[in-house]
């Protein structure tokens, strides 16, 4: 199955009416522990950890459109460029920004295997569900032919 | 019914996951199959190339049940809890807690079996720990700075989302 087929069943799979930032809350909430056993639990714990910060959210929407500067990035919100940077540092070590060697500028661009890994970590959880109940159903319809 | 077979995922509160299933068997098998030892390893065994090597069930209010599966590498996943409530076949209460502490204290779940022209509907609902357990882990979270847990880091979402309205 290609990734398309899946990122539609995701999609069809949350309720109505989330936008990203509560999708991403979804995404939070209904991942259930077991899917910590196949996917690796340190990454997806920096990459959700670092997704939990609006600012932090607000900074990889910019950042969506196109490469930018700590100067650039700080311009939209009520915040130093220290604080800006500290943001950065989280989304960088969380794999989720890089940042340019132009010493200068550094400017920020997006990595999006992490959200991809996030994404699909949410898919095993469905999986393993949807894995569970499936064997369910056969054993279900073994019981019912000896009754 | 059209939904059978379908998954369907939402959480209609802040400490709430409910997921719901339709199988095409009574509940009275289903609820068997929920609470037999026997016919637990055979099913709830999680992703593919593990099983279920501990499948331990005291079906009283107040016993215990243990669950631990293995993959081929060793790895160990185990998680267990307490019966509160055994109603067959209509409804089962019990805690659930993983080895490894995730959910951020143990969780209530409640399973609930209707049936209609021979087919039943599952509902589980997962329900997290206390608004005040939530509340102070969010605190802790707050003054970790960005260094908090899995578990905390969901119950903080949730009260964002609950915020939010």
């Amino acid at each position: 199955m290609g990734p398309e087929p899946r990122a539609a069943r995701l999609r069809e799979s949350l309720p109505q009416g989330l936008d990203e930032g509560d999708r991403i809350n979804y995404n939070l909430i209904v991942m259930k522990p077991m899917g910590y056993a196949i996917a690796g639990p340190d990454r997806l714990d920096a990459t959700f950890a670092a997704l939990a910060d609006p600012t932090r959210r607000a900074i990889l929407a910019r950042l969506a459109t196109g490469e930018a500067s700590v100067t650039e990035l700080a311009k939209p919100f009520a915040m130093s460029q220290p604080a800006i940077s500290k943001h950065l540092k989280v989304l960088e070590r969380a794999g989720l920004i890089s940042r340019g060697r132009d010493a200068q500028r550094r400017p920020c661009r997006i990595e999006a295997r992490p959200l991809a890994d996030a994404n699909s970590w949410l898919e095993g959880y469905r999986e393993i569900w949807e894995g569970n109940f499936q064997r369910l159903d056969a054993l279900l319809d073994e019981l019912k032919a000896q009754e | 019914m059209n939904n059978m077979g379908t998954l369907d995922v939402t959480t209609p509160s802040d400490r709430e996951i409910v997921m719901t299933r339709v199988f095409d068997a009574p509940r009275t098998l289903v609820f068997d199959a929920w609470t037999k030892p026997e016919l637990v390893r055979q099913w709830l065994t999680g992703p593919p190339g593990w099983t279920m090597v501990v499948c331990e069930i005291d079906l009283r209010v107040g016993g215990h049940y243990r669950h631990m599966l293995r993959n081929a590498d060793g790895a160990e996943l185990g998680w267990g809890g307490v019966y509160r409530e055994i109603a067959p076949p209509e409804r089962l209460v019990t805690t659930e807690l993983f080895d490894e502490d995730w959910t951020g204290g143990e969780t209530l779940v409640t399973l609930v079996l209707t049936e209609e022209g021979g087919s039943t509907t599952v509902t589980m609902t997962v329900l997290y720990s206390s608004r005040e357990a939530r509340d102070g882990a969010m605190k802790t979270g707050m003054e970790e700075g960005m260094v908090m847990g899995y578990d905390r880091l969901a119950e903080l979402l949730a009260s964002m989302m609950a915020e939010r309205g």
